[in-house]
């Protein structure tokens, strides 16, 4: 049992992970917590949701997963990353230079207006993904692994090894970097800062649409409020591994994921969040920073 | 000049809405018709505005048109009492049917209480509901504390289980069916393993089904509605627990299937009906309800009954007010033979009409377990 609750943990620890690099990358660049990151996804979700549909309706679904499956993912990333961009000009660029309180403001707002748009367009129901990918399960020792969760857990770990490298090794990282350090100093030596800050946000919202996707994947259901509580879960990892700092985003993440399974299975399915957030506070109490965070005194 | 004007004006016009006052009956319908509910909300409404339609057509009540003010109340306890706060403000409002849910229902209640209003709710089964002594609240269908032990003594005696697990979600109907179900196991010692609620709205039950996988229960009883228990049997299955799984009317909706897909297969629901296609005194409804608004859904005899009962005591009570029909229905005698057969209220608001059927989702439908 242990080892299922593991790995159980882990899965939705990577989904949380996701959403939360959204936070801290946002958060490294312009100092912003960007509260429509949950509704991202579940934009994802709806996009991923529509997409099958229309592909189930002529027939090309379930012909050729190494098809189908890149088909999605393409397509959601670009919707999410469209609006991201849309997000950008619309709700932060033109109050950038505001207190950081405004800017916080508007991203609820945005993320308001996400979601009664989509409770109003597509009704209040359940929306139901077809259960067609990877419906197998492995299993070791006695605990039983499907390959969704591998899937989900193999694909985040890829993302993030992909960000990885290209923060760090890429110009357009390195820029990136460059701007959260110091964002005079970086336009400069002639950085574009909000070609930068563009791109951060299309790079928040692509790691929303996976992680929308996997939701609806392994949960085989969206719904319009689907965003809102791993948004605050993701939140929440952002802020226990230390925000801004992007190993802490995940390692945050994947740690909630496994004290929610854990406490659930141990203790009380009642009080799975009651310990999530307990966890928190000791956290904030004890190392204000987070666990991997450097000392961010004036936040 | 103008002062007289304006006063022949304000004159004219206070005759017009008094006599336009006059002329209706409003009844109020609640349920959730937005939010994760809206299904079974909707379907529940429809039966009532059939109803109201029909009385309509034959003339209305004491030559007075029936308007049904519908009313969204998002299943959510908060929202019922603004609900109620509003429907009790109009005094053309001289009865409500409603809520759906038996959690928005029980605060609700107290409003319509103080209110002096009738309120006949067509669906919540919590006990507590008809148990505070209020003399306005009458309900059409059966109780938890009915349901709960029905249900236990059918897993026990029909499929033979003896161990049990069993999971709510923490509503008042959730976990009051779930409680009134542990109870009658306990009853009947037959051994309990577990007993825990999950949140609302939460949608990775992954750990409690490991946990409840592991103690390999005969059956898994859920008390809770469709939303939750679509994706706890599906996420079960999924981790290979192999127990029954049986849940109360909340379960009882298409979606259930839709959401649990093949993990729903062999699930066992109870509902307070039998299948209203062949139920002998339902057909001539079905058949007319399918023509404005398709196939039942749930609830919507129900609507259309409450309706009907309602219109039955307003023509006992001689009087569209809320006083009058108040004594109607309280009287011991007051009846409604309909299409749920034969209701009748005891001195707590209660049906003394107590049926218990049991369904099993066979092929993605729900078929009656014979």
């Amino acid at each position: 049992m242990f080892t299922q609750q593991i790995i159980n943990g882990l899965t939705l620890g990577c989904i949380y992970a996701l959403i939360a690099l959204g936070y801290t990358l946002i958060f490294g660049i312009i100092r912003l917590i960007n509260f429509a990151q949950g509704e991202m996804s579940m934009v994802g979700a709806y996009i991923a949701i529509g997409i099958t549909i229309l592909l189930s309706k002529y027939g090309l679904l379930s012909e050729n997963l190494l098809l189908t499956l890149p088909l999605i993912f393409v397509i959601t990333i670009t919707g999410c990353s469209l609006l991201g961009i849309l997000v950008e000009l619309v709700a932060i660029r033109p109050i950038r230079n505001s207190p950081a309180l405004d800017a916080l403001i508007t991203t609820l707002g945005i993320s308001i207006i996400l979601q009664n748009s989509f409770m109003l367009l597509f009704g209040s129901n359940n929306k139901v993904f077809p259960s067609i990918f990877f419906q197998d399960s492995l299993f070791i020792r006695n605990a039983q692994i499907s390959y969704l969760q591998i899937f989900i857990i193999g694909l985040s770990i890829v993302s993030m090894i992909i960000l990885h490298i290209f923060i760090n090794k890429s110009k357009l990282g390195r820029s990136m970097k460059a701007v959260s350090e110091d964002k005079v100093l970086a336009n400069l030596m002639g950085i574009n800062i909000n070609s930068i800050i563009r791109n951060t946000f299309i790079i928040a919202s692509t790691m929303a649409a996976i992680s929308g996707i996997m939701l609806c994947m392994y949960y085989g259901v969206a719904r319009y409020d689907m965003g809102f509580i791993p948004g605050i879960k993701a939140f929440t990892a952002a802020i226990l591994g230390g925000i801004g700092n992007i190993p802490g985003a995940v390692l945050g993440g994947v740690l909630l994921g496994i004290i929610e399974g854990l406490c659930a299975g141990y203790i009380s399915a009642d009080y799975k969040d009651v310990f999530s957030f307990i966890l928190l506070i000791i956290i904030l109490i004890f190392k204000p920073q987070g666990l991997l965070g450097e000392k961010v005194s004036q936040e | 000049m103008l002062k007289k004007f304006a006063i022949s004006a304000l004159a004219i016009f206070l005759l017009l809405s008094c006599a336009k006052k006059e002329k209706v009956i409003k009844i109020g319908g609640v349920g959730p018709l937005t939010g994760s509910q809206s299904e079974v909300g909707q379907d529940l409404i429809n039966g009532e505005k059939l109803a109201v339609e029909e009385i309509n057509a034959s003339g209305g009540l004491l030559g007075k048109k029936v308007v049904l003010v519908s009313m969204d109340d998002k299943a959510d306890p908060k929202e019922a009492v603004s609900v109620a706060h509003k429907l009790v403000s109009d005094s053309q409002v001289i009865a409500v049917i409603g809520h759906l849910n038996s959690g928005a229902t029980l605060p609700a209640s107290r409003v319509y209480h103080q209110g002096g209003m009738v309120m006949l709710t067509p669906t919540s089964t919590n006990p507590k509901i008809t148990k505070q002594g209020f003399k306005n609240v009458f309900r059409a269908c059966i109780t938890d504390e009915v349901q709960g032990p029905l249900c236990a003594d059918f897993a026990i005696d029909k499929l033979s289980k003896e161990k049990f697990a069993v999971l709510h979600d923490k509503t008042a109907y959730g976990q009051g069916i779930a409680e009134q179900f542990t109870k009658k196991v306990i009853d009947r010692e037959k051994s309990l393993l577990l007993f825990e609620g999950i949140t609302e709205g939460d949608k990775d039950f992954t750990a409690i089904s490991t946990k409840i996988k592991n103690l390999n229960p005969d059956l898994l009883f859920f008390g809770g509605a469709f939303p939750e228990g679509g994706l706890i049997i599906k996420q079960a299955r999924q981790l290979g627990m192999d127990a029954t799984f049986m849940a109360g009317d909340g379960c009882f909706a298409p979606e259930f299937m839709k959401i649990g897909g093949n993990a729903s297969e062999g699930t066992i629901i109870s509902f307070l009906a039998s299948p209203w296609e062949e139920k002998e005194s339902a057909k001539e409804f079905v058949a007319k309800f399918k023509k404005k608004y398709g196939v039942v859904k749930t609830y919507a005899p129900y609507g259309y009954e409450c309706i009907n009962i309602i219109a039955k005591a307003i023509k006992a009570a001689k009087k569209a007010e809320r006083g009058a029909l108040l004594g109607a229905m309280s009287d011991p005698n007051f009846y409604y033979e309909g299409i749920l057969g034969n209701t009748q209220f005891d001195n707590k608001g209660d049906t003394k009409n107590k049926e218990l059927y049991f369904y099993v989702v066979k092929e993605g439908k729900l078929q009656l377990c014979k």
